[in-house]
């Protein structure tokens, strides 16, 4: 188990400097940073004084080790739009997406476990075939699409919740359906295929041959086996959802961390996206991780 | 594109669905705002954009006003002022004046703000905004002289428009001054703040405002409060429900539509923006053709000004076609000539002499926003023989592909940098740099002229000649303006205001 651990951080943290690097090079080719930063009517005095004043003219390299030294004492750097701590901001903004990542995940997976497990037991009926299309319709709608129709029917319409805003659990209810339609697909096919596998294996028969009650047979034995990948999926899905998100949190006025990252791309805010990518990038890992150390307590065959 | 059709139709159903929508707010007195983007800081410093201008304005006093509706300037902190000489402007500040925490304001709160503004190390990105001051000096306790660095005929616009004064004791306190704009944004303004996180914005009227004149009066709704929806289907969704009072617009076919509602109605207040078609002469883009006089007119000719721009652009009549490229707002702003009148045969006639009788090709450069228009002047131009296409870009893009000289013709907006002089559109456009497709040597002597004086009629001459130069070389047509649009609740007012960037103040909004 430790030695699984201290492997997974070492190629952690390569993943984590690859992106880094890649993000920061990414960004500086993004075009003449100081030449944006000063200005439309900037003049070459100017723009030279920005490079200076944000160390733009210094070579690629001693920005990038720069930052990492700055990052590695905590000093993620200051937004070069509105001067606030890059940290600050991150902190400020984490709140409203964590709150949205983790109720979609919860609501995709709250429907899409039973819906996977229902269709697996009746395969090939009208069961199987809504759960199926439902699947593909929660996979083939766009999120702003399906996010304008919620907002036409249940906000404007029926006028049972709000349009946007994030005062209350009540705000999030539209976008954690949104996000959650579009996520559960994934999770309830697999669901679905991993029960119809482990339902015909030799396992399952022999437990149904020991006598035991068909809810435990169901739920103790061929669901824990089928949830295996669903778990991975849902480690990946939470990450999407983290950095994901900036669609829905802009049609229901979230100001979450997608909104963040857009917001900061779109001003060539370059420490706030840079730390934003590394963040991200250090949330998936610590998913996929967490998401294999429960596939080892869920399923002893695999050896860590 | 299809897609929002798609949301502005969408949009129009809920809005037709709830026509009968309770308006609760006039009864409240109280304004409610979309913003486009979450704020972080409520001083322009720190937020060079429209919308922190919006309530930078209403938070903050600077010492002048500029009245767009006059063109004159008014007091705001300073009650009256004078040119010493061409470098040295002296101003008396009111008395009595008092920060949003109840300190007093003073000659000291203009030198410290000075100070800083002038401090080469104070990290404002944009502080060439500020290089024609040199400092200021006090005289007493209420008067103040402002130092330039040689004539500068737009320092009183750039006082009246981002230069709002800090409290110095505040201020000062913080290391980071990024801090003072989110954490304590006290100012002198009609407004001050109830509460501010970047989720909600409340503001509340000053009742210590008591310097306030026409061009910039006392606030007269009792709250504001902004919540940040960048989606413009939501801000409508939202308007349709009664949540928020007024939207700003900037694709015509959702202005048209959602102004048609029976509990809507729509706003367009001629700001300081206008589009134009800038021409390569200089040949810098290897288009030959491009530097042919007669073959630029032609361009010009070719264009049913007025007509293109409002099939594009929200406003209706509100959107015009200027015959230079200075509006009438635009200080020092001259001219005695104007563009080709529209003719599409005169202009099949011109570059058949020209040499192009079968035309020519021709890229058009879009800047996003300009697109639309671009595509409606490809659509003039091929009726012509001129076979035009359309390279939508990015503000990267373009900004690369004019250093690279690949610019052949440019279809763009430009806010005249939030400051309404003539000096704007000519030192934007032609002084020398990768701006610069034309490489007059005279346009530019004049426009070092025209910084070097403070003369009004003397500028008003040098622009003159500049500008109608500008029309002569049909070096660059200018397309029409593009009016601040905006649906707001029909009970809102929202007339033209002394001209904040946004297009509004909050000060001045207010119910029938």
């Amino acid at each position: 188990m430790l030695q699984f651990f201290i492997r997974r951080l070492g190629v952690s943290l390569l993943v984590a400097v690859t992106v880094s690097v890649i993000g920061f090079a990414l960004l500086r080719l993004s075009g003449d940073l100081a030449s944006a930063l000063a200005g439309e009517t900037a003049t070459p005095e100017e723009i030279a004084r920005v490079a200076a004043m944000y160390g733009l003219d210094r070579p690629l390299y001693v920005q990038y080790f720069d930052w990492v030294w700055s990052a590695l004492h905590g000093d993620l750097g200051t937004s070069l739009f509105s001067r606030v701590p890059v940290l600050e901001l991150i902190v400020d903004h984490l709140g409203v997406t964590i709150a949205l990542a983790l109720c979609s995940l919860l609501l995709s997976l709250l429907v899409a476990i039973p819906l996977g497990v229902v269709a697996a037991m009746r395969p090939n009926t009208w069961i199987d075939r809504t759960a199926l299309a439902l699947a593909v319709f929660g996979q083939a709608i766009p999120n702003f699409w399906f996010a304008l129709i919620l907002i036409f029917v249940f906000a404007v319409k029926l006028q049972w919740a709000p349009v946007s805003g994030s005062d209350t659990w009540v705000h999030f209810i539209l976008p954690t359906v949104t996000l959650g339609l579009g996520t559960m697909p994934a999770k309830m096919r697999l669901t679905r295929t991993g029960m119809i596998d482990a339902l015909s294996s030799d396992f399952v028969r022999t437990a149904r041959a020991k006598g035991l009650s068909a809810r435990a047979v169901l739920f103790k034995h061929a669901l824990r086996t089928a949830i295996l990948p669903v778990v991975s999926v849902s480690a990946v899905s939470l990450g999407f959802l983290l950095g994901g998100s900036v669609i829905v949190e802009s049609v229901f006025g979230l100001n979450g961390i997608g909104q963040l990252a857009f917001q900061s791309i779109s001003q060539i805010d370059f420490p706030v996206v840079q730390s934003i990518l590394v963040f991200l990038a250090f949330c998936y890992i610590f998913l996929t991780m967490l998401a294999d150390l429960i596939n080892a307590r869920l399923d002893p065959r695999i050896k860590l | 594109m299809q897609g929002k059709r798609l949301a502005t139709m969408l949009a129009t159903c809920m809005l037709a669905c709830t026509a009968g929508a309770a308006y609760a707010q006039k009864a409240k007195n109280t304004l409610r705002i979309g913003l486009v983007e979450p704020i972080s800081s409520m001083i322009l410093y720190d937020g060079p954009n429209p919308e922190v201008g919006m309530f930078s304005r209403g938070l903050f006093d600077p010492l002048l006003c500029f009245d767009n509706r006059t063109g004159k300037f008014a007091p705001n902190l300073a009650s009256s002022w004078k040119w010493l000489d061409d470098q040295t402007l002296e101003l008396k500040l009111h008395t009595g004046v008092k920060f949003h925490d109840g300190s007093a304001f003073d000659a000291d709160d203009v030198i410290y703000t000075f100070g800083w503004l002038t401090d080469p190390n104070n990290g404002l990105r944009f502080a060439e905004n500020y290089a024609p001051f040199k400092r200021a000096e006090k005289v007493d306790q209420y008067t103040v002289r402002i130092h330039t660095n040689g004539p500068a005929p737009t320092a009183m616009l750039r006082l009246a428009y981002s230069t709002p004064i800090v409290p110095s004791d505040l201020h000062g306190k913080y290391k980071n001054k990024g801090d003072f704009g989110r954490k304590t944004p006290i100012g002198t303004g009609p407004f001050k703040v109830e509460s501010f996180t970047t989720d909600r914005i409340v503001l509340v009227p000053n009742p210590d405002y008591t310097h306030g004149t026409p061009c910039k009066p006392a606030a007269r709704v009792a709250r504001v409060e902004a919540v940040p929806m960048p989606d413009t289907q939501t801000q409508i969704a939202n308007l349709a429900t009664g949540n928020i009072d007024f939207i700003k617009v900037s694709d015509k076919a959702q202005a048209d539509m959602l102004s048609k509602q029976p509990t809507l109605k729509m706003s367009a207040n001629e700001g300081l923006t206008f589009q134009f078609m800038a021409i390569d002469s200089a040949g810098r883009s290897g288009n030959a053709a491009l530097s042919n006089l007669k073959v630029r007119q032609a361009m010009a000719m070719a264009v049913n000004r007025t007509l293109v721009a409002r099939s594009v652009t929200p406003g209706g009549d509100a959107v015009m076609a200027p015959d230079a490229l200075c509006l009438p707002i635009h200080r020092a702003c001259a001219y005695s000539t104007k563009p080709p009148a529209y003719d599409p045969a005169g202009a099949k006639k011109l570059l058949a002499e020209a040499g192009y009788p079968n035309g020519f090709d021709v890229e058009l450069t879009a800047t996003p926003g300009s697109t639309g228009l671009a595509e409606a002047v490809a659509g003039e131009l091929r009726k012509v023989g001129i076979r035009a296409k359309v390279d939508r870009i990015t503000f990267a893009g373009y900004r690369e592909k004019q250093r690279q000289g690949k610019q052949q013709v440019l279809i763009s907006l430009w806010t005249s940098g939030g400051l309404p002089d003539a000096s704007s559109p000519v030192q934007f456009l032609f002084a020398p740099g990768a701006r610069d497709y034309w490489h007059d040597k005279q346009i530019q002597a004049w426009m070092k002229e025209g910084m070097a004086t403070t003369d009004e009629e003397r500028r008003e001459a040098i622009y003159k000649k500049a500008y109608d130069r500008v029309n002569e070389q049909a070096y660059v047509v200018p397309l029409s303006t593009k009016p601040d649009v905006f649906i707001h609740n029909r009970d809102l007012v929202l007339d033209k205001t002394s001209g904040g960037v946004y297009g509004l103040d909050f000060y001045e909004v207010h119910w029938k």
